[in-house]
């Protein structure tokens, strides 16, 4: 298929896509208003929109707050994880001991223990910054593991037999050759940020929009709830692809070269 | 590799009696590095005096456990009941769809758009609205679970249904078989391995949101019981309820884990476990 052929089929499946949302838009508008649905139920895109508007300043205050939490816990987790599974992949004695006792906390529900963050810290950034590190430490850090310990042998061999030294294989070829994977692991990361400081602020916090959605829903203002809801997807697809524009400086070979296992989407 | 293929013949030529011995062959590294982890616990709490409400020692909690198993108990079927019906239901409904979805290229283009975008959004963002719409009952528990079960069910199934190859396709149809049993017979079974990892990031999923949605709004389960112990600073307690919300949320990966291996023996996850 040549080149053009691909970006007209592209647009039209585009002007599909484009065509039914706005239907379902229109629907869910019309039927809102045909059927005089209460505002506390469900309520109708344009008032979500009308609310959007009218508490702009107080979203976007609150959207720095969930932001902070949801990048810094991000961050950190990210810093000790990439790190740590280098020890790990390197080590047989810590991958031996250390691996599947991880593994096995993957499955632990960690945000259980968010109460006790919140009685040991308080209502303020840390219980958030923690529940979000421990959110995003274990895919970043598992999916890395994976990533430098599955290169394969022929290419190891084959890098160490032209004469380069280990330092020069692990830059030149086994950490290229990681990326993807751990990639893999800093979008599911990312998802899971804006998710633990969300929970964080619903279980102790007096700011930011998980806060928010809780006053306003408790309040029955579902068009106010469903603005800020829009504001949080837009903050955690900005997270997303934040590290989808990373993914592509650092991983720049095509798609298809590129050898990594799908990430479940799960939030623990 | 090597080492699995090994204990495979010597589990094949001594039985269960060798099972076993490799098991624990395989198993004593991690297991002795559990156990070192909650002996340090305990002697670092009794050594630097640490009060309960800050952080029990293991010996503690295990004691609350013991007094308070009743009533763990209760709440455990309570949240159990929510985590199984919300998941069974996502299953139910998640994976026809996902055929439906898979198969009509409209559906492609606009229902599946919109769940990769509510699938990298917090989903669970809409659990406060789920409490007041259908209040402190069971129904807003189970809902919460099954919206936080749903997505990953949903993406995993259409990207399995849709990545058989073309070859393998027009080869079955080329055989004569019809297209009902083409699907039987190649395209369920090539897509149930991604199938399976929607069901089992489902599966972690389900307790948590059972547990959000109590902490949300809730009178009974385990998420209700350990915002309550932590609030009266019984953190022995809170970790008593928290190792019995692990041990649910095992026990429903347990059963995917069991289901998969029934279902597709052949897969390579499957062959060659020591």
């Amino acid at each position: 298929m040549g080149n053009v052929d691909v970006k007209k089929k592209w647009l039209r499946g585009n002007r599909i896509t484009v065509f039914y949302l706005t239907l379902f838009f229109i629907l869910w508008e019309g039927g809102i208003r045909l059927f005089e649905v209460p505002m506390y139920l469900l309520p109708a895109p344009s008032g979500i929109a009308v609310k959007f508007v009218q508490n702009f300043p107080l979203i976007l205050k609150y959207t720095w707050v969930t932001g902070l939490e949801s990048f810094g816990g991000f961050l950190v987790s990210a810093a000790w994880g990439i790190p740590l599974s280098l020890i790990i992949a390197f080590s047989i004695f810590l991958r031996k001991t250390l691996y599947p006792f991880t593994v096995a906390l993957q499955l632990v529900p960690k945000i259980a223990l968010a109460p006790l963050f919140v009685t040991w810290f308080g209502f303020g950034l840390m219980p958030k910054f923690i529940i979000v590190f421990l959110l995003c430490f274990f895919p970043i850090l598992l999916n890395a593991i994976l990533g430098f310990t599955s290169l394969k042998k022929e290419h190891n061999d084959f890098a160490l037999s032209t004469g380069a030294d280990p330092l020069t294989v692990f830059r030149k070829v086994r950490l290229p050759a990681a990326l993807p994977q751990i990639f893999v692991g800093l979008k599911w990361a990312a998802v899971n940020a804006t998710v633990g400081a969300t929970i964080g602020e619903w279980i102790g916090g007096d700011a930011g929009l998980g806060y928010y959605i809780q006053m306003a829903s408790g309040d029955m203002k579902m068009d106010v709830a469903f603005a800020i809801i829009v504001m949080l997807a837009f903050l955690g697809l900005f997270l997303y692809y934040l590290v989808v524009v990373f993914e592509k400086m650092l991983v720049p070979w095509h798609v298809s070269q590129r050898s990594s296992v799908n990430g479940m989407m799960t939030m623990k | 590799m090597a080492s699995g293929a090994v204990a495979n013949h010597l589990m094949k030529k001594h039985g269960i009696a060798a099972k076993v011995g490799i098991w624990i062959g395989e198993a004593y590294l991690p297991l002795l590095t559990g156990v070192f982890f909650f002996v340090l616990w305990e002697a670092l709490i009794r050594l630097l005096n640490v009060p309960r409400y800050i952080l029990p020692a293991p010996s503690a909690v295990f004691l609350e456990f013991a007094q308070h198993s009743r009533l763990i108990w209760y709440h455990t079927l309570v949240t159990a009941n929510e985590t199984f019906v919300g998941y069974a239901i996502a299953v139910v409904l998640g994976i026809p769809i996902s055929i439906f979805v898979a198969f009509s290229e409209t559906l492609q283009r606009t229902f599946y758009a919109a769940a990769v975008t509510l699938g990298m959004v917090p989903t669970i963002a809409f659990a406060p609205l789920f409490v007041v719409w259908f209040g402190f009952s069971f129904a807003s528990k189970m809902l919460v679970v099954f919206w936080v079960c749903f997505f990953p069910i949903l993406i995993n199934g259409i990207f399995g249904f849709l990545s058989l190859s073309d070859e393998l396709r027009h080869f079955s149809l080329s055989t004569g078989a019809d297209r009902v049993t083409t699907f039987w017979k190649i395209r369920l079974p090539a897509a149930l391995p991604q199938v399976f990892v929607g069901l089992k990031g489902a599966a972690i999923n389900a307790t948590v949101g059972a547990t959000i949605a109590e902490w949300i709004g809730g009178n009974a389960g385990l998420g209700y019981y350990i915002q309550v112990a932590t609030g009266d600073f019984n953190m022995r307690l809170a970790l008593a309820a928290i190792i019995m919300l692990t041990a649910l949320g095992l026990l429903l990966y347990f059963l995917v884990i069991l289901a998969e291996m029934k279902l597709m023996p052949w897969h390579e996850s499957q062959r060659e476990r020591g």
